[in-house]
């Protein structure tokens, strides 16, 4: 079994989910760890830190919306250990994380036995709850990130509503282009987290808005289509009505952010 | 259960010791080691109780395997106090401000605090809240705490 | 405070503090346990079955196991603080998830685990009953069938209406049935709050062995004299055969006067002939152990057109779990479960309440027992009843608090109220802090009887001229052993550094009923002074004249004296609160953010006034868990959130500034005019927090916790009251 930061690891050993014969830690690998630029974006090694991706001023300059989301993750003990390859191959989807990484178009590259590599755009990477597309002989080595056609904006939400140190109960990632002069979305990519059994897209959303110049109105009804993009189910921390009502409250603030920010 | 060497340094002391590789550091703190202040409470890593300092970052000892302290520099509340016993800052501040009541999440709390100190030498009493968030408190409601920070850091020196 | 009070004008600074700041201080998981065989238990997987057959054959003959006992091993054996119906290992049945079935000794934690894995266990399903109406039904699976056999510590178990029933209290005192036919106006509402976690952070950890053929106990239990009396019932055996050791205690809030563990180790040890530990974790304290109690509770009152109360009935239903162990009331119901408009002048009142079994957590004491519920209920009532009438809410309270002379919901005639004061106090500080624009406000008030009893310490002069009391009360966090010290010096006029306590076993100290009722500092700490003032008359005896310190070192050189001292608190005191919240909702989403809170609090004389502010604070952080977040989440008699993940609890950051007024103008019995603390001000956080979510969005919540969900569906919904479904006894 491989082991990256150890959290869940840890977790479901000692509760007797799992009992490996053999643990691999990969923190050994030194091309893991790095965060640097490249030719087309950015590369986020798989054991990276969740602090020290929120922390990196390559990170923060090109995709603040990764940033942000890997800042919100728990508290200063578990971003000191939980690493971003952890994280993915974990597939929560009540985690921070991958709503950030798809509207940035995140790649995952991973490695298989004798050096057999494969590239999974983030949207095929998580298959379902705790489930993603990867094999036990495989190792997630790192993301790559394209660098955003400028000017582009960002925003994260995350809505918890019982207390700060809690996964949020639905969560919105945002990107977008605005036209400078016009203020015309060219571009509009919002994934919510919590809603469903993985990361989903609100296509319904993003379709509505493209082409269009943002009013206050036109965000109340477009956001109310993502209605159609989520399948939420009732939890600890709400049930699936509620999550839709939050649901669309948060992705029309969340258009409301991106438009705010491009006017100032 | 085969032994696994690790070397590392405890509260300024190096040492070289035989773990097994299923133990988690803080099993190996406390029942090895026998630095019974490291404390268990929620064993998941959300109380804060069992945070030590490993190469100056406050983590989770119960989510740690302890093979991950190799080659580390690990700071337990027993390593906080000066040789001859004096007390930081932050230990006597705890003591006059209210900081602590049953003591049990003491340990974590002033780890935390320590690293925030070392990292925001005058932190706002906003920056200290969202720092020791991930240290739960039932007994004090936290004002003492806070409290204990802020007078600490006004002393200077942590 | 006035110059005579030369040490209680000043700071407390804890006896405690270095040991506990540096890592030194034991807590019972930290005392030496090499050699210790670990234990671990075999669960039941099943809320209700009858037992056909333990099997632990296979589970003997893995590696590293001692000894397993089950309910065979130890037939008869029953706990309980009164009623004595919790086997320490299940014998003919089982009630609950995770009850304890089999235990395992053996060298390592995992063997004991991995040999319990391997327990067979034989049943027959019974039908189970998850909630409270239906456990009353008529043709209810009865859990404690044969519970004449069972023992009910210091006399006769008073019968019920209903075998699901535990226990039982009913009051009536005036003309109710005349005072609801005068009535201007009757309301009617029903209130539910969930199972919820008094929720210290150190898990429950006791080893046990055998020295000197008495059987020595390491324990988390804050009441330590009575777990030994305890015991000795359960073990049949006599008290003295018994040690109860206490370490530093790690929070307690009421959850650890309930012990099974204890009982358990204490067969084991003389079973395996060896020393033996448990170290829980906080998932089993939150599944199987006990909670604070949920349920159900009607509030009907009478009001004439001014909103005077003319009479109250009311209906408490409590879900009291599988067991009844853990209640030290004859009646098995928290103490303040029938107090259901405390703090008003109530004429005429009948208040039923009543605990009652199902396949679930047990119900025990958790911090104030009894009053989270009620007031609750009881403050979110009178603030409904105030818009109702279009009264302001303060002034409906100011026009029926208790005055002096007045009778109380219970039919108890107060000689002085404090309430009044205190509300005014309220009145006053918000007339110069309006809450913000955007903020709803809500206020409540808050009582609580101060504790009575007795207490003994023991006060010696040593021959290095130093004053030692000895006490029978762990330390659990409060700081008894600072309030002592600080008492004592006080009354004698000497420093605080010389004086020493200790917090003695159950062996060397002088009994003492333990932490609760936040008896420790009026009672324990009344006993302390009555043994400065003793040691003061003596010395003046001894040697008329001379200063303290002089007298003291005089008794020292001639050997030093001790004596027992006794201080028996009268009954009849009272502290009393008001609290304001103000906070912000979010009409989109429901949210809440709290923004400040005032809080009036009239505790009598100040001994530890660093302490003090702890515990009104630290009370109000746990009301505001209550209030927002606290849940236990039990399906199916399954806890669904046995963890810190999923059960929440306050942060620092969801604690806002709080302003505290402590009123001092009435003294109580206790030392320097103390009165009880500790339990005062988390009560009333809920019910404030109702009422400012009421007076901001017009939604009322009438049930706990106060969720972002509950309000959202009442801003958004059909209907302005949300939380509970229908309404009824």
């Amino acid at each position: 079994m491989l082991v990256s930061g150890g959290i869940a690891f840890t977790l479901m050993a000692r509760v007797g989910l799992i009992d490996p014969k053999h643990v691999i830690a990969l923190r050994s690998i030194p091309e893991i760890h790095s965060i640097h630029e490249t030719a087309d974006g950015i590369w986020i090694g798989a054991h990276a830190t969740h602090r020290a991706v929120s922390e990196s001023q390559i990170v923060q300059t090109l995709h603040p919306v990764i940033s942000a989301a890997f800042g919100a993750i728990g508290t200063i003990r578990i971003r000191a250990q939980g690493t971003i390859g952890g994280n993915l191959a974990y597939a929560d989807p009540a985690q921070d994380p991958p709503p950030a990484l798809t509207v940035s178009s995140a790649t995952v590259h991973i490695v298989g036995p004798s050096g057999r590599r494969r590239d999974v755009p983030i949207e095929r990477f998580f298959l379902d709850y705790y489930t993603a597309d990867i094999e036990p002989d495989e190792i997630i080595i790192g993301l790559s990130v394209p660098a955003p056609t400028q000017p582009t904006v960002s925003t994260y939400r995350r809505f918890n509503p019982r207390t700060v140190d809690d996964f949020p109960t639905v969560s919105v990632a945002a990107a977008a282009r605005l036209q400078p002069g016009t203020g015309t979305v060219e571009d509009i990519k919002i994934a919510l987290g919590g809603v469903g059994p993985t990361p989903l897209r609100a296509r319904s959303v993003e379709e509505a808005f493209v082409g269009i110049v943002p009013t206050f109105d036109a965000i109340e009804t477009v956001s109310a289509l993502v209605a159609d993009d989520i399948a939420p189910f009732d939890d600890a921390r709400g049930s699936a009505s509620f999550k839709h009502a939050i649901a669309v409250v948060w992705v029309g603030r969340a258009l409301r952010d991106l438009t705010a920010i491009q006017s100032s | 259960m085969s032994a696994y060497p690790i070397r590392c340094t405890f509260n300024g002391i190096e040492q070289a010791i035989e773990i097994d590789p299923d133990q988690r550091a803080i099993d190996l703190l406390r029942d090895t080691l026998h630095m019974t202040g490291v404390k268990e409470g929620c064993g998941i890593g959300v109380c804060g109780l069992c945070t030590v300092l490993v190469d100056g970052e406050p983590l989770s000892s119960c989510l740690l395997l302890a093979v991950f302290l190799d080659g580390t520099d690990v700071v337990t509340i027993e390593g906080l106090a000066g040789t001859k016993g004096e007390l930081t800052a932050l230990q006597e501040a705890f003591i006059t401000e209210g900081g602590f009541q049953c003591g049990i999440c003491t340990p974590g709390q002033l780890l935390a605090a320590t690293a925030l100190l070392a990292v925001n030498r005058r932190p706002t009493r906003e920056q200290a809240k969202e720092w020791m968030m991930g240290n739960l408190c039932r007994c004090t409601g936290y004002a003492g705490i806070l409290d204990a920070i802020m007078v600490a850091a006004e002393a200077g020196d942590a | 405070m006035t110059s005579q009070h030369r040490i209680l004008a000043t700071p407390d600074v804890r006896v405690e503090g270095r040991t506990k700041v540096t890592g030194a201080a034991l807590f019972a998981a930290d005392f030496p346990h090499l050699g210790v065989l670990e234990v671990a238990y075999f669960r039941s997987p099943i809320a209700h079955a009858s037992i056909r057959a333990v099997d632990a054959s296979a589970a003997l003959r893995m590696p590293g196991v001692h000894t397993i006992l089950t309910g065979t091993d130890v037939a008869g054996h029953r706990i309980g603080r009164r009623l004595q119906d919790w086997p320490v290992l299940a014998d003919d049945r089982v009630r609950m998830i995770g009850d304890r079935i089999a235990a395992v000794a053996a060298d390592t934690l995992e063997q004991a685990r991995a040999a319990a894995a391997r327990i067979d266990f034989d049943y027959e399903e019974l039908n189970p009953v998850f909630d409270i109406d239906e456990a009353l039904e008529s043709d209810a699976p009865i859990l404690h069938p044969l519970s004449e056999t069972y023992r009910f510590l210091g006399g006769e178990r008073p019968n019920r209406a209903h075998g699901n029933i535990q226990g039982e209290r009913s009051i009536t005192h005036g003309a109710v049935d005349s005072g609801f036919a005068a009535a201007f106006r009757v309301f009617d509402h029903t209130f539910e709050m969930p199972k919820s976690l008094a929720g210290p952070l150190e898990p429950r950890t006791s080893m046990a062995w055998i020295e000197d053929e008495r059987i020595r106990v390491i324990s988390t239990n804050k009441s330590p004299f009575r777990l030994r009396d305890e015991m000795a019932v359960s073990l049949d055996l006599d008290p003295e055969e018994i040690v109860i050791i206490n370490g530093y205690i790690g929070g307690d809030f009421g959850a650890k006067g309930l012990s099974i563990d204890e009982h358990v180790l204490a067969l084991m040890t003389r079973a395996a002939g060896r020393p033996v530990r448990l170290v829980s974790s906080w998932a089993d304290d939150a599944s199987t152990s006990n909670c604070r109690h949920g349920g159900r509770i009607r509030l009907r009152t009478a009001v004439d057109a001014d909103g005077q109360f003319l009479a109250h009935e009311a209906w408490v239903t409590l879900d009291g779990g599988a067991y009844a162990a853990a209640k030290p009331n004859a009646d098995l119901l928290p103490a303040k479960a029938s107090t259901t408009l405390g703090g008003y002048r109530v004429p005429a009142a009948r208040v039923h309440a009543r605990s009652v079994y199902t396949n679930t957590v047990p119900g025990g004491n958790a911090r104030s027992p009894g009053q989270p519920q009620t007031s609750f209920a009881a403050e979110s009532h009178v603030d409904m009843i105030a818009r109702d009438m279009g009264i302001d809410p303060l002034e409906l309270r100011q026009r029926n608090v208790l005055r002096d002379g007045d009778i109380d919901v219970t039919g108890h005639r107060w000689e002085h109220s404090m309430l009044p004061v205190v509300l005014e106090k309220l009145r006053a500080e918000l007339a110069h802090r309006p809450a913000a624009a955007g903020l709803g406000r809500g206020i409540a008030l808050t009582t609580r009887g101060s504790a009575s009893g007795s207490a003994t310490v023991r006060i010696r002069i040593t021959a290095d001229a130093t004053i030692e009391i000895l006490t029978g009360v762990p330390d659990q966090g409060a700081g008894a052993y600072t309030m002592l010290q600080r008492v004592v010096a006080e009354a004698l006029d000497i420093d605080v550094e010389s004086v020493f306590v200790h917090g003695g076993s159950t062996d060397d100290a002088p009994y003492d009923r333990g932490v609760g009722g936040s008896r420790v500092t009026p009672i324990v700490g009344g006993a302390a002074l009555v043994g400065a003032r003793r040691v003061k008359a003596r010395l003046e005896e001894l040697s008329p004249g001379m200063t303290t310190d002089d007298q003291i070192a005089l008794a020292a050189s001639q050997g030093g004296f001790e004596f027992d001292a006794e201080f028996n608190h009268p009954s009849g005191a009272h502290t009393s609160g008001a609290i304001a919240v103000d906070l912000a909702v979010d009409r989109q989403t429901g949210a809440i953010t709290l923004s400040d809170i005032v809080l009036i609090a009239d505790i009598g004389g100040v001994v530890n006034p660093v302490a003090v502010q702890g515990q009104l604070l630290g009370g109000i952080a746990n009301g505001i868990g209550t209030a927002l977040m606290e849940e236990l989440v039990v399906e199916q008699g399954n806890v669904t959130n046995p963890n810190m993940s999923d059960y929440k609890m306050p942060t620092v950051c969801d604690v806002p500034d709080v302003h505290l007024i402590i009123v001092s103008d009435d003294p109580g019995a206790g030392p320097f005019g103390a009165k009880s603390v500790g339990e005062l001000s988390n009560s009333p956080v809920a019910p404030a927090v109702a009422n400012a979510v009421e007076h901001l969005t017009g939604v009322r919540v009438l049930s706990l916790p106060i969720t972002a969900e509950k309000v959202l569906n009442g801003i958004s919904g059909s209907s302005r009251e949300v939380g509970v479904v229908g309404s009824g006894a």
